[in-house]
């Protein structure tokens, strides 16, 4: 009986020669893809440009003026609005693409998720996204091989809203709009802050403000928080140890607050252009209803609110939002100011749209 | 070439639970010898430890005298051949593919010439050519079987070693599959040991008998010489008729209590 | 059959490997010429053989956004296939993904550590979550073979282990889900859904090693085809499973690893792939393998083409489409009675 150890030839130097061909050819057709790269594109070099520092602490050189802009965000682009700088806007942030306020552009993905050709594609001079997002790898990189440049402004926080709004006008030459917009918010946001300075902290309005979500706080972090600070109110959740912590039933109870505001999203109930308040009543209903909640001294005195953000909690409309929340809080510190007219100005002056909706329930 | 297999002193422990005890047997080239005993009494134990299977934890089992476990495996599988006793539950491969993992022990990557050779020289010797492009799954018992025969065929052993090869088949593939088994022994030479729980069937086809009770080799020898019905009595707790109908005929009458 | 007309099979699978991968760079042309900006890839081609000018926006676009993400889709695509044959191969389990041994969770894990609370290896940023992701997807790994190990490396112990393995980084990234911050939270989720979108040369190096790291697996494709046989059979066929298993899994736990680091988990491919194979060329592994891979390779390309094209300018999530395309194609083999699919 034959024990056959076969000897492999020819047919096993072929396979491996075989193998070892296609490894070597796709090795080198990948390293000649990569050595034949064109250096991309040369930089048109703008007759004139300017260097300056945005909010995420970076040196920025742009073409100057900058003429036309990408808004990666609904807040930035609203400043462009209100500086009346609209046609500058050549692409934006599918989240306002179709808001009635924002030109016919086309829409460039999110500020989550940028769309890079699309961004080219209008040939900006810049774009515009907030100090975190996106990451850099994920948009400056990409963008760099094109020449385009990303200056990172929020606009949504209102401590660096002025000087962020300051920037941007020198960077479009529109410095005397910008100069015009910032005098008129910030007197309204001086002349809040001001006045609830001189609270003392046993005075302060104790209030519970819930998210987009129920039971879930606007904690320390939260933008919320911040107008909560700036209006001289209590935050009974500014000790939490997360942004938006899921809190139970109880413990708003253990925690009596004074006044009670929740802010209801965009998505949940669209108060630009709205007439009827019924859904809004739903959610108020739903929330003075809450098991014990008839004990809270917030309810029991009627000072349940309900705050929509759309339209309101983006850009200058901070402000408004601002003077909604210290009237609320404070009705009588502030019974000359009409939070109403502030608003006004911010979507009729500023955004150049009719002022029409509803963003408070219930109405004062 | 005939080759001996000596089994010296083997014990195998599985979980405190001595499976072999000091197993000493000898397998001879060119002779069937079968493996009986009751369930639990180690055949497929003892089979796994000649194969290299499974390690004894004392004593050495010599292949034609080179120790099973120094060897190493792709050798050892190129000198003997195992017989499952049944195959997967599931087999996505055609029957010239299944035949085709016999081979395994002398490929690294293609098929050679010799190893088709081979392939082929295995069906025919089984007799399923024309099962050549069938699937596996769609076979009979008796063809899957015989298909599992090939496969250890086609690594050319000098040692055939089945494990319960007739338990799942009607009587006419149980005869086709053991006299299959003969021809190859004595045509071949192989060395061929096979577990078996039919006693009459084992007796017919083997040279040896060897019986195991609970670990232990009890008895040894030609079949009419151990199937008696004092040996049935002790290892299987059965009271049996050995009858001579012109084979070997055991008949079981009743249990002992 | 016999022998020739095994040969002849062979070379009809064969050529089946060849058009698959000819349709590979016919999948990246198309993937060139399609995107937000128009580009016209024959004319670019013209031109730049002609030695006339090319656009050069399109050329940019091309260079630096389509073609590194097209090959990243190809090299994942493959890695993930290859990897998928392995595991289902050596664990003999039809069910079994690159992800069982629990590699995509502990990615997951990891990227979450470094994104919500900055912890981690080497670096900041996306480096810093990259390398996290790496030793995290290892470290699941080990864990699940260590304790597979123990028990004898059965292919049942070494799922379970892997699922356990898995439930507990799962775990893990969902409390890191409920502690972060609003931004980091929204930068964990995206990164669970997988994204191709990150691809760069740089990137690509490291998915082009990863594939080499594939190669050696190709060396157990007949160990593979024994171990279909059972373990004690595979053995007297001088197979060691054991080895077997724990080859197959660590490279494949390498190479996914680095893929995954880079973009997220990508469900379905690994599962997919080596179904799909099985159909079109059995389940011999020398040639399930390679076929497995160019599959992959394709499936995944066309997933993140469509994903980017569909619903132009947004982007859907990679993992997203593969799985849509998958759950269809899935339930297809599921109702097919048909002698190659196991059951």
């Amino acid at each position: 009986m034959a024990r056959m150890y076969y000897m492999k030839g020819i047919t096993r130097l072929e396979g491996v020669l075989l193998a070892a061909l296609v490894v070597v050819a796709t090795l080198a057709g990948y390293a000649w893809l990569k050595a034949v790269a064109t250096p991309g594109p040369p930089v048109q070099q703008a007759p004139q440009t300017i260097t300056i520092v945005d909010s995420a602490g970076r040196y920025v050189t742009v073409p100057w003026p900058v003429k036309r802009v990408v808004a990666l965000t609904s807040a930035s682009a609203m400043t462009l609005v209100a500086l009346g700088a609209k046609d500058a806007i050549v692409g934006i942030t599918e989240y306002a693409v179709s808001a009635p306020w924002a030109p016919n552009v086309t829409s460039v993905g999110t500020c989550f998720k940028p769309n890079i050709e699309a961004i080219v594609s209008v040939k900006p001079d810049v774009v515009i996204t907030y100090a975190r997002w996106p990451k850099p790898e994920d948009l400056e990189d990409k963008l760099e091989p094109f020449g385009i440049r990303v200056v990172r402004l929020d606009f949504y926080k209102i401590e660096t809203l002025f000087a962020e709004t300051r920037l941007l006008g020198l960077l479009l030459n529109r410095t005397k709009e910008a100069e015009d917009l910032i005098s008129y918010w910030q007197g309204v946001y001086g002349e809040i802050v001001s006045r609830v300075s001189g609270l003392e902290p046993e005075n302060k309005t104790r209030v519970y403000f819930e998210g987009y979500h129920d039971y879930k706080a606007a904690g320390p972090g939260s933008g919320w928080d911040e107008l909560l600070r700036l209006a001289g109110g209590l935050n009974i959740y500014a000790d939490a140890p997360v942004t938006y912590p899921k809190v139970s039933a109880e413990d708003v109870v253990a925690r009596n607050p004074d006044v009670i505001i929740k802010a209801v999203s965009k998505t949940k109930f669209n108060p630009y252009g709205a007439t009827d308040d019924a859904p809004l009543r739903e959610i108020w209903e739903s929330i003075i209803s809450r098991p014990g909640w008839d004990q809270i001294t917030a309810v029991k005195n009627g000072r349940v609110y309900l705050i929509c953000a759309g339209f309101l909690h983006d850009s200058f409309g901070l402000v408004a939002e601002l003077a909604y929340i210290a009237k609320l809080l404070y009705p009588d510190l502030f019974a000359d100011l009409n939070p109403s007219e502030v608003h006004r100005h911010f979507i009729e002056d500023n955004l150049g749209i009719p002022y029409v909706g509803i963003w408070i329930y219930p109405a004062e | 070439m005939a080759v001996k297999i000596i089994v010296k002193g083997i014990s195998v422990i599985y979980r405190c639970v001595k499976a072999l005890d000091g197993i000493s047997i000898e397998l001879e080239g060119g002779k069937i010898t079968a493996i009986v005993g009751p369930n639990g009494a180690g055949k497929t134990t003892l089979l796994k430890c000649i194969n290299g299977v499974v390690k004894p934890s004392a004593g050495v089992v010599f292949l034609d005298g080179a120790e099973v476990h120094k060897l190493k495996p792709a050798e050892l599988a190129r000198r003997m051949g195992h017989v499952p006793q049944i195959a997967p539950p599931h087999l996505p491969l055609t029957v010239f593919e299944a035949v085709a993992l016999g081979r395994r022990p002398y490929v690294s990557w293609a098929l050679g010439e010799a190893d088709l050779r081979a392939i082929e020289a295995a069906m025919k010797a089984v007799g399923i050519e024309h099962l050549s492009d069938r699937y596996f799954d769609e076979l009979s018992g008796g063809e899957r079987q015989k298909v599992l025969i090939a496969m250890a065929l086609a690594q050319e052993p000098e040692v055939l070693l089945l494990d319960e090869p007739t338990s799942n088949l009607d009587i006419r593939h149980q005869l086709e599959i053991l006299e299959l088994i003969r021809r190859l022994a004595r045509e071949k030479g192989l060395t061929v040991a096979m577990a078996m729980h039919d006693l009459n069937l084992a007796s017919r086809f083997s040279d040896i008998m060897i019986m195991l009770k609970e670990g232990r080799v009890f008895a040894v020898g030609a079949p009419r010489e151990v199937l008696t019905p004092e040996n049935i009595r002790a290892v299987y707790g059965v009271e049996a008729a050995v009858l001579t109908n012109p084979h070997l005929l055991i008949v079981p009458l009743g249990v002992v209590p | 059959m016999s022998a020739s007309g095994y040969t002849r099979l062979s070379k009809k699978r064969a050529l089946v490997l060849a058009s698959l991968a000819l349709a590979l760079p016919l999948v990246v042309f198309v993937s060139m010429s399609l995107g937000v900006l128009p580009v016209n890839p024959i004319g670019l081609l013209y031109g730049l053989s002609s030695g006339q000018g090319i656009d050069p926006l399109a050329w940019a676009v091309i260079w630096h956004l389509r073609l590194p993400r097209a090959l990243m889709a190809l090299a994942a695509g493959a890695i993930l296939a290859m990897a998928g044959v392995a595991l289902q191969g050596s664990l003999r389990n039809p069910l079994v993904s690159p992800f069982t041994l629990g590699v995509s969770s502990g990615a997951s894990f990891g990227a979450a550590l470094a994104i919500v609370l900055g912890i981690g290896f080497v670096g900041t940023g996306t480096c810093l979550i990259i390398a996290n992701a790496f030793v995290f997807a290892l470290l699941a790994t080990f864990m699940a073979l260590g304790i597979a190990r123990l028990r004898g490396m059965t292919p049942e112990s070494v799922i379970l282990a892997g699922i356990a393995v898995m439930y507990m980084f799962s775990a893990g990234v969902t409390l890191l889900q409920y502690v972060a911050r609003q931004w980091e939270l929204a930068e964990l989720v995206y990164w669970l859904m997988g994204d191709l979108s990150k691809a760069n040369w740089h990137r690509l190096d490291v998915a082009f090693l990863a594939l080499l790291a594939c190669i050696p697996l190709f060396k157990f494709a007949w160990d593979l085809n024994a171990l279909m046989m059972g373990d004690d059979v595979a053995k007297s066929l001088g197979t060691d499973p054991a080895v077997t298993r724990t080859a197959c899994a660590g490279l494949s736990a390498l190479a996914v690893a680095a893929v995954v680091c880079m973009t997220g988990p990508i469900g379905f491919v690994g599962l997919m792939a080596p179904h799909l194979a099985r159909l079109v060329v059995g389940a011999d592994h020398r040639f399930l393998m390679p076929t497995s891979a160019l599959l992959g390779a394709l499936l995944l390309s066309t997933a993140d083409l469509l994903a980017r094209v569909v619903m132009m300018p947004l982007e859907i999530p990679v993992g997203v489409v593969t799985s849509f395309l998958g759950v269809p194609l899935f339930i297809h083999l599921l109702l097919r009675a048909g002698r190659e699919i196991w059951r």
